[in-house]
């Protein structure tokens, strides 16, 4: 129950805190307003969306707070240029700062990812699957994120984005292609 | 954290986080694998579930205990067992010695 109602409270808190960031955003930085309102609306329709179909709500709520804790970062980075906290010289630092960050909760995301014991049912013939594929999953999400962190503290600002994209892809590539081979076997 | 410390620092339940890494097993199962008698055995999960590092489910009549470690939690046993190589053999090697 504790467990179910802290994972709530942190999506509900990631998300109001995107929602403010954007609608600070909107009133802001009038000439991108359309950007404002698709980064204020996503969120809430994708979390809704999901939460109709009612499949482990737990670990949704707390793959929503994980995903909106990172919009708000990013949120949190435009607010601070359009109100001129960021002087332009230092705008490369803090574009690293940004990176830095988002590659943080990755990590933090992977650190914690096979503890979520909602993922997996002991009763279950493919029990020991399943838990080999989240910790597989949180090996391949933690060392993405260490990998991601490491590129935006030493990689040229300017190849930075494009290069930190690289073990992020390769991650997503690796748990898409082992969650396949998972399915296939449990359709067998 | 003191208390993973204090998990992970015993070879036998080291050995019981290394069975369980291959999926969740019954406490008779897991305790099967050991010369430990149960109350020993039963103190050993309450130290790992005290620690945050296993999970206990109830099947009927059995407890079926299942992994609960972080990345960091993971790496760190890893560590655990490759420093305490020296301090001779496991539980389980000892059960399997004994004729």
């Amino acid at each position: 129950m504790t467990r179910s109602r802290n994972a709530l409270a942190a999506a509900v808190i990631a998300v109001a805190l995107v929602e403010a960031f954007a609608i600070a955003l909107f009133l802001l930085v009038p000439e991108k307003r359309e950007y404002w309102l698709i980064a204020g609306l996503t969120m809430p329709i994708l979390w809704a969306g999901a939460e109709l179909m009612k499949r482990n709500r737990d670990s949704l709520r707390v793959a929503v707070a994980y995903a909106a804790t990172i919009m708000a970062v990013c949120e949190g980075f435009a607010i601070a240029r359009a109100m001129g906290w960021i002087a332009p010289d230092n705008e490369a630092f803090a574009l690293r700062f940004l990176g830095i960050a988002c590659g943080l909760v990755i990590v933090f995301m992977g650190n914690v990812a096979p503890k979520n014991a909602a993922c997996v049912d002991p009763a279950s013939p493919h029990a020991g699957r399943t838990q080999a594929l989240q910790r597989y999953s949180g090996w391949v999400l933690f060392l993405v994120g260490l990998a991601n962190t490491l590129i935006w503290i030493l990689a040229p600002i300017k190849q930075a984005a494009l290069l930190s994209m690289v073990p992020v892809a390769l991650g997503l590539g690796l748990i898409a292609i082992r969650i396949a081979s998972f399915r296939s076997v449990r359709s067998n | 954290m003191s208390s993973v410390f204090r998990a992970i620092a015993d070879p036998t339940r080291r050995e019981v986080l290394a069975l369980l890494r291959e999926r969740p097993m019954s406490a008779g199962e897991l305790a099967d694998r050991f010369s430990v008698s149960k109350p020993t055995m039963s103190a050993h999960f309450t130290v790992l579930r005290e620690a945050g590092l296993i999970d206990a489910t109830k099947n009927g009549k059995s407890i079926i205990y299942r992994l609960r470690m972080s990345v960091l939690e993971e790496a760190l046993m890893g560590l655990a067992q490759t420093v305490g190589l020296d301090l001779g053999a496991s539980a389980a090697e000892r059960k399997e010695e004994t004729p």
